[in-house]
């Protein structure tokens, strides 16, 4: 009996300790990204790997933007995009932002974690892996023809399909105006 | 007593490491910025290289960034082949337990400094830059495998045509500099001395954006170009009502601010006057292939693109770039 009720009260011994260590374990993993959601994705990406991320949100709209810390356009509409996806993310909007500083200039990284520090953006942030001529083309011929204008906005729609294209800066009023009729369409599949 | 200390230890342990692994479970890039840094490109002078050569050193192999075909027709003896690419896809057939010592056929190493930076990526951080890459070394004479001049006509022909330009440059043809005519004009960091944004990083190209622009760079402080910067903040003046804008770009970098800031108090230049950050270095001198030998770029701009590329503008030749700016502006 007493060896009876030792066990039990071993196996409960273990049962709170797995539990403890349970609780810790996912405290811990929810720790990663609680440091900040923008930096748990600050990867440096490759046009073609962007095309992956882009197809990954169908389904969504996508609002895909290009800027630079540096660039005062850029830095005059990102608020508006802060906002925009706080506003319309539960509705099926997905900001993607890709930053267009230098990933291998660690003073220009400095400006761009210091600038998203401040703007606090609930989407995920990407670098690019260049900024040549050849990673405008290859993200969009055009962009580049035109003289790789930052910013840059191209919307797609919920099945993936770009539709409004931008090389200038927008205001919150003409995001929603592209953004809410798009919403409000559904997925042809 | 101690079964269930041992078990807890196991348990607590994994809970530690949780977020580690979560953290290495996202990494969905080729590199994370904030856990890695790629270190600045380093450079060896083609002496050192030759030496090298001459002793047989094993430490290191030359990896020679050209199109096959030129490299088939000459490159530096013993160097390997692996062209240059825009994205490099492993496998990757480069050894890593030796110094890999790139060069290109380019003038500002552009090619050799981009592929290190790639390569530092997949992990690859014992790379040097041959300073000079393909063009210094047959300047020198140095031993080539092959015909050099054939293999400089291939490698220019695949490349655009700021580098043939540029090219050019090295084989005593006239000094080359800046994106030429028909190229598009590139976002780049600035930080503004005199303008609006004085203290801080900026793009002028990003703000100005399809408007008429002259971007002129500058190699460093001097009388003449004080008297161009003069010229240049006058003729934006003269066409301000056609929205005409001027930047001022010192390449030289922070050591020309205190001659920027007297300059503007002294001429009250109005037009902006800035200094790239890593001055002769920086990627702005990159992107804008800026010969910094040369001592001034005049590249006159509209609609994000180069209508006109002056390089040397001296002080009694002002009137091209008044001239090709009038032409852009409407013919006067």
């Amino acid at each position: 009996m007493a060896n009876s009720r030792s066990r039990s009260y071993s196996t409960l011994k273990l049962t709170s300790v797995a539990l403890a260590a349970l609780v810790l374990l996912f405290a811990g993993i929810k720790a990663v990204p609680a440091r900040a959601d923008y930096q748990a994705s600050f990867k440096v990406v490759t046009p073609s790997q962007l095309k992956d991320v882009i197809a990954a949100n169908k389904g969504k709209v996508v609002y895909l933007n290009f800027f630079a810390t540096y660039c005062v356009p850029c830095r005059s509409e990102f608020p508006d995009i802060v906002k925009l996806q706080k506003t319309y993310g539960s509705q099926g909007l997905q900001v993607i932002e890709v930053s267009m500083n230098d990933h291998t200039d660690p003073s220009d990284r400095a400006a761009m974690t210091k600038y998203l520090d401040e703007m606090q953006p609930s989407f995920s942030v990407y670098i690019a892996s260049s900024v040549e001529d050849s990673f405008y083309s290859a993200v969009n011929p055009k962009w580049e023809k035109d003289g790789e204008a930052l910013p840059m906005t191209t919307i797609y729609d919920r099945d993936g399909k770009p539709v409004h294209y931008y090389e200038k800066a927008l205001n919150f009023q003409q995001m929603e105006q592209d953004v809410k009729p798009l919403l409000a369409a559904k997925a042809s599949q | 007593m101690k079964k269930w200390i041992v078990v807890a230890f196991i348990v607590f342990g994994m809970a530690l490491a949780a977020p580690m692994v979560s953290a290495q479970g996202q990494d969905m890039g080729p590199m994370d910025p904030t856990m890695m840094e790629a270190p600045p490109p380093t450079f060896i002078k083609p002496a050192e290289v030759l030496k090298m050569i001459k002793d047989h050193n094993k430490s290191f192999v030359l990896v020679d960034t050209q199109p096959a075909m030129a490299y088939d027709e000459s490159h530096i003896p013993g160097a390997i082949n692996y062209p240059f690419q825009e994205r490099i896809t492993p496998p990757i057939p480069l050894p890593r337990d030796k110094t890999l010592v790139i060069y290109c056929p380019c003038t500002h190493d552009e090619d050799s400094i981009s592929m290190a930076k790639k390569l530092a990526e997949f992990g690859y951080y014992n790379v040097k830059i041959l300073e000079g890459g393909w063009y210094k070394w047959v300047a020198l004479k140095y031993p080539v495998f092959g015909n050099p001049d054939g293999t400089a006509t291939a490698a220019s022909s695949s490349q655009p045509a700021a580098s043939t330009e540029t090219a050019s440059a090295t084989s005593n043809g006239p000094l080359t500099s800046g994106r030429p005519a028909g190229a598009v004009t590139p976002s780049f960091r600035v930080i503004d001395v005199t303008g609006k944004y004085k203290g801080q990083q900026t793009c002028y190209v990003c703000e100005y954006g399809t408007k008429p622009t002259i971007l002129a760079f500058f190699k460093k402080p001097s009388e003449q170009n004080a008297d161009l910067i003069v010229k240049l903040n006058k003729l934006v003046a003269q066409n301000s009502q056609k929205n005409l804008k001027g930047v001022v770009v010192m390449v030289n970098g922070k050591e020309s601010k205190e001659w920027l800031e007297s300059l503007a108090a002294k001429k009250g230049i109005k037009i902006p006057m800035v200094y790239l950050l890593q001055g002769p270095k920086d990627l702005g001198v990159r992107l804008y292939h800026i010969n910094t030998a040369a001592d001034n770029t005049f590249l006159v701009n509209d609609k994000r693109t180069v209508r006109t590329n002056l390089v040397n503008v001296k002080d009694n030749n002002f009137n091209e770039v008044a001239q090709a700016t009038n032409k852009m502006l409407g013919g006067e």
